[in-house]
């Protein structure tokens, strides 16, 4: 009670000190608004009187308005209270005492659910995110007694099982490791465990056929044997979501070739493919049955032509009707559903912070207003276990940027290292200065921090020297392909690789204000492709591709062939400069004449550091290292074009790091020295004033946890 | 595969089972039988001539081969009945969008002075129902006018003999170079928005302002909905304005990359097909005549 009447009174007294011109008519309407709340008691009056001074195109009056018209709401138990003060937190940010107060109000409800007895607990991790990984998936559920969970074990490239209850895992798939796959070997990719625990359904790639849904079955105790389910030539993705309580059913999403995307159900027991839905080019996050089996709650985007918003779904499995759960201009994430099936729960940050939230469903129709549960969740969903706890992982990394000034002629650091980064730290990756040297560009994985995309749509951030300023845009893509995005020579837009909102596969031209893309070149879903960048007159396009239709992620593990192609744009005929058994690095000298790229050669156990004219000759040696030594890299050209920078790893583990500066006319190869680095492709870009390089330090690894929500039902049947 | 939605229709392979129905309007079989017979009926056209039939003849996909409609008294309006296949699924109705839902379309030609031309009150009293009832009566018959299970539906639910050779290089066109799929997307081929082809462009204006006339922004210019590619063979002539006889015009129209126009939509290029490809587009297209179901047929 003490924050609402310091909040009343001080609006009070503020609204008393404005004196009753002409020109402050909504000013005296405030007031008289309050002395109808407070001295007449008349709420709904007040109420009215409080709308028309929202409405009055005075944001700090709107805000105090609005904060008033919520109390009174609340006094008179109508939840719009509620919905009020989210939007005063969402809308008026600006506002500070009026958002303040707003916070409060809702912070208090959370306080009221957390005095509750809810209790919060991680149960696994953390863990390398390549050694395993839930999220990335959208598709991973846990057993309904809570004990079980599927994954995909990127260190062995097999399908598990990871018991909660005793910290084992079961692997029931045995297959390759990743690097020891060629581009023709198959792999398990997003899975879903059954409610009772006894089968997983799951995807299986293979890069000559597709998609396979396949089904094996956890009882017993050797590997298991697996079954197909479901195979068609025409769906070119497919993830399985969650399993009907009866275990008849797997709700999947697919994607058809065309591009349509679809969320239905698959018998389990003869894999027959009911389409239930399909939507333009864009899917659900997550789908989770209800637990009577009767619905699907799903999170979808709200508009087709943006990946910034959605709302929560509920479809009745039988096709008969949807009905909007969770709408507004918040972001909401579909988490699943309270065991008695009469809440459903989601993420959202209506509120201002990412939380988690419920609201009460009968008969497959939202009643009431949301409920506020938690805040500081992320969006990636296991589900909630039969006894109602929700279980969600969460992933998180120490990445940030770095910019020093260095003498490159003795190597040694002058100047710095400064971090340009002032928020959403320890996510910050891929810096690239712009040709003007104006600003410095980077990649803020804010999805990491939440889960709040499936495949990961980092923010590019801007940052300003000059000002200190940083800006962020919100690339309008719907898959943000990474190693290798680079500014355009004209330092308005970036060049990328990935997919547009209509999920068609190209590299695109970013623009640098608005985040649109506009294609260069558009190419099949089969093509691997990385590493775009243009020549220095913008005509000729240069990227890396594979022939083998495998992802980059193979690319990058070194299994794939590929080549580093030229394009022209005008006429849009290609030719391959080079071509290599792995995936090898390759970056396009400043003048665009030569290639700096790395040579392995077995036989004598070494790497090279070569330049390959890009009009054709003999490729020039310029570094030679032997095992443990490696590069990672090439990386960078220095502006003139003189030196290349790279960085060499010493040994095994890859914890020896250093930059060195490999002059291209023979020179003698000398340390830079800015202290430790962490390889991750290109990590560090020069400036064009030669003087300046901003690079990535912190763990190389991104780590990933689960965590489990217990005890958050009393709470949610309190505020009912 | 089909199945049941809500007990009343059979929904037929390649279309999904949930179509968006009012919660206020749901389908039931009388509604469904009244809105077949109200659909055929004169009554409903000031001189008794026409009825929704004479302009979405079941007969062309429920269009017409006229390529502007003719309403009462041989007038005519100023766009091509466009085809009434799988309008349940729709999300904005006339050329334009102008209509948010069907119970909202249905009553607009029977006002309209080129179509229809009665009052709502006198329609209401020539058929004996209020106009509530008219406008859920039609709305749930065209619900029920449905088209699926074509051979492109069987092929890609794995009857891999369903098309021709030519039709799947047709369909990978559609897909690929053609670029089709940013527009007609969806086992309904239809995105249910509004592009500028350059259709309506003619000698340096447009004929037609098309949906800016109801947004009233600037990019709207001359585009109209993307029309549903179901049953197109049956469905000549094409386009808003009905200005395209045949699908090899509708397929040369946009392998020159439309009209030029400064609005003209960004998906829309030169895709300079080979003559093949331009039989093989068309034969595609063709195999998306499936069955046509109305009513409770």
């Amino acid at each position: 009670m003490k924050v609402t009447r310091m909040w009343i009174v001080a609006s009070i007294a503020a609204a008393l000190a404005i004196s009753a011109s002409a020109q402050r008519t909504p000013e005296v309407a405030l007031r008289a608004a309050m002395e109808t709340e407070t001295v007449k008691g008349d709420l709904k009056g007040a109420i009215e009187q409080y709308k028309k001074v929202a409405q009055s195109g005075n944001r700090a009056l709107a805000a105090q308005a609005l904060v008033h018209m919520a109390e009174c709401y609340q006094k008179l138990g109508d939840s719009e209270a509620q919905k009020i003060y989210e939007r005063v937190v969402r809308e008026f940010g600006d506002q500070k005492d009026a958002a303040s107060a707003a916070r409060a109000h809702l912070g208090r409800n959370e306080a009221n659910a957390t005095s509750a007895g809810m209790t919060s607990r991680r149960v696994w991790g953390p863990s390398p995110a390549m050694s395993w990984n839930f999220l990335d998936a959208a598709g991973a559920t846990i057993s309904g007694d809570g004990r079980l969970a599927s994954y995909n074990d990127y260190t062995t490239g097999n399908l598990a099982v990871h018991d909660f209850s005793t910290g084992q895992d079961r692997y029931l798939t045995t297959w390759k490791r990743p690097e020891q796959r060629d581009q023709r070997t198959p792999y398990p990719q997003q899975s879903a465990v059954s409610r009772d625990g006894k089968l997983v359904a799951y995807t299986w790639f293979n890069p000559q056929k597709g998609y396979e849904l396949r089904v094996t079955s956890l009882e017993g105790s050797g590997m298991p044997q697996s079954r197909l389910l479901l195979y068609n030539d025409d769906i070119l993705l497919l993830k399985p979501n969650d399993w009907s309580p009866d275990g008849n059913w797997i709700a999947v999403q697919l994607q058809r070739k065309g591009g349509t995307q679809q969320m239905g159900l698959v018998s389990a027991r003869d894999g027959s493919l009911r389409v239930l839905k399909s939507a333009d080019w864009q899917s659900a996050n997550r789908i989770f049955f209800s637990p009577d089996g009767k619905y699907l709650g799903f999170d979808a985007p709200v508009r087709q032509s943006s990946n910034d918003q959605r709302d929560v779904f509920i479809l009745a499995v039988d096709g008969s009707r949807e009905v909007p759960a969770v709408t507004g201009p918040s972001d909401d994430t579909m988490m699943g559903w309270s065991p008695d099936g009469k809440h459903l729960l989601f993420a959202s940050d209506r509120g201002g912070t990412l939380s988690l939230w419920g609201i009460s469903v009968t008969d497959g129709r939202p009643q009431g207003s949301p409920v506020l549960l938690k805040s500081g969740i992320s969006r990636g969903s296991l589900g909630v276990s039969n006894s109602g706890s929700l279980y969600s992982g969460i992933q998180f990394s120490d990445r940030d940027i770095q910019v020093a000034t260095v003498d490159f002629k003795t190597g040694k650091l002058v100047s710095g290292p400064i971090n340009p980064a002032k928020s959403f730290l320890g996510v910050n990756e891929y810096p690239e200065w712009s040709p003007d040297g104006k600003y410095l560009s980077y990649l803020s994985f804010h999805n990491r921090i939440d889960c709040s995309c499936t495949y990961g749509i980092p923010v590019l951030a801007i940052w300003s020297p000059e000002t200190g300023e940083t800006r962020e845009i919100q690339p309008k893509l719907s898959y943000f392909g990474v190693p290798g995005y680079n500014w355009a020579p004209d330092g308005r837009s970036f060049i990328v690789n990935g997919r547009d909102l209509k999920n068609r596969p190209g590299v695109y031209r970013l623009d640098a204000q608005t985040g649109d893309a506009t294609p260069l070149m558009m190419h099949e879903p089969s093509l691997a492709i990385d590493l775009p960048q243009l020549s220095p007159d913008g005509k000729r396009l240069y990227y890396r591709r594979n022939f083998s239709g495998i992802g980059s992620a193979q690319l990058r593990l070194g299994s794939a062939d590929s080549a580093f192609v030229e394009r022209d744009l005008a006429s849009g005929t290609e030719r391959e400069i080079i071509r290599r058994p792995n995936g090898f690095p390759a970056d396009l000298s400043p003048d665009g004449r030569f290639i700096a790229t790395t040579s392995n050669d077995e036989s004598t156990k070494s790497l090279t550091l070569v330049l390959i004219p890009v009009s054709g000759g003999e490729p020039r040696e310029l570094l030679r290292l032997s095992q443990p030594e490696r590069l990672f890299g090439p990386a960078s050209w220095t502006p003139d074009g003189n030196s290349i920078i790279v960085e060499k790893v010493r040994n095994d583990s890859l914890t020896d790091r250093e930059f060195l500066l490999v002059p291209v006319d023979g020179g003698q190869p000398r340390k830079i020295d800015v202290g430790p680095t962490i390889g991750l492709g290109p990590v560090q870009t020069v400036h064009p004033d030669g003087k300046q390089i901003a690079y990535v330090v912190g763990d190389s690894t991104v780590k990933q946890e689960v965590w489990v929500l217990e005890n958050f039902l009393p709470a949610l049947n309190a505020k009912k | 595969m089909r199945l049941l939605l809500a007990a009343v229709l059979v929904i037929p392979l390649g279309l999904d089972l949930y179509m968006p129905v009012p919660e206020d309007n749901p389908l039931t079989v009388e509604k469904i039988e009244l809105g077949r017979r109200l659909f055929n009926d004169r009554r409903l056209s000031r001189d008794s001539s026409v009825s929704c039939a004479s302009c979405h003849d079941p007969q062309r996909g429920f269009s017409t081969a006229q390529p502007i409609a003719i309403g009462v008294l041989g007038r005519q309006g100023s766009r091509n009945a466009p085809a009434l296949i799988n309008r349940g699924y729709g999300h904005a109705f006339f050329w334009d969008g102008r209509a948010a839902t069907l119970e909202e379309q249905v009553l607009k030609p029977i006002q309209d002075p080129n179509e229809m031309d009665l009052t709502l009150e006198e329609a209401s009293a020539r058929v004996k129902l209020d106009v509530t009832a008219l406008s859920r009566s039609l709305a749930s018959y065209i619900r029920s006018i449905l088209s699926g299970d074509s051979p492109y539906d069987r092929f890609i639910n794995g009857q891999r003999s369903a098309l021709s050779a030519e039709q799947q290089m047709g369909l990978q066109l559609f897909r690929g170079k053609g670029n089709c799929t940013a527009c007609h997307v969806g086992p309904n081929f239809t995105d249910e928005e509004f592009h500028n082809t350059g259709i309506a462009w003619r000698d340096g204006q447009y004929t037609d302002e098309g949906r800016f006339a109801i947004s009233s922004i600037p990019r709207d210019h001359g585009a109209f909905k993307t029309p549903t590619l179901r049953e197109v063979a049956r469905t000549a002539p094409y386009m808003h304005d009905g200005s395209l006889a045949t699908l090899e015009d509708v397929v040369e129209f946009y392998s020159q990359g439309g009209r030029p126009n400064p609005d003209l939509d960004s998906e829309i290029r030169p895709r300079n097909f080979k003559p093949e490809e331009k039989r093989a587009l068309v034969a595609f297209l063709k195999c998306l005549s499936g069955k046509i179901q109305e009513g409770l047929r």
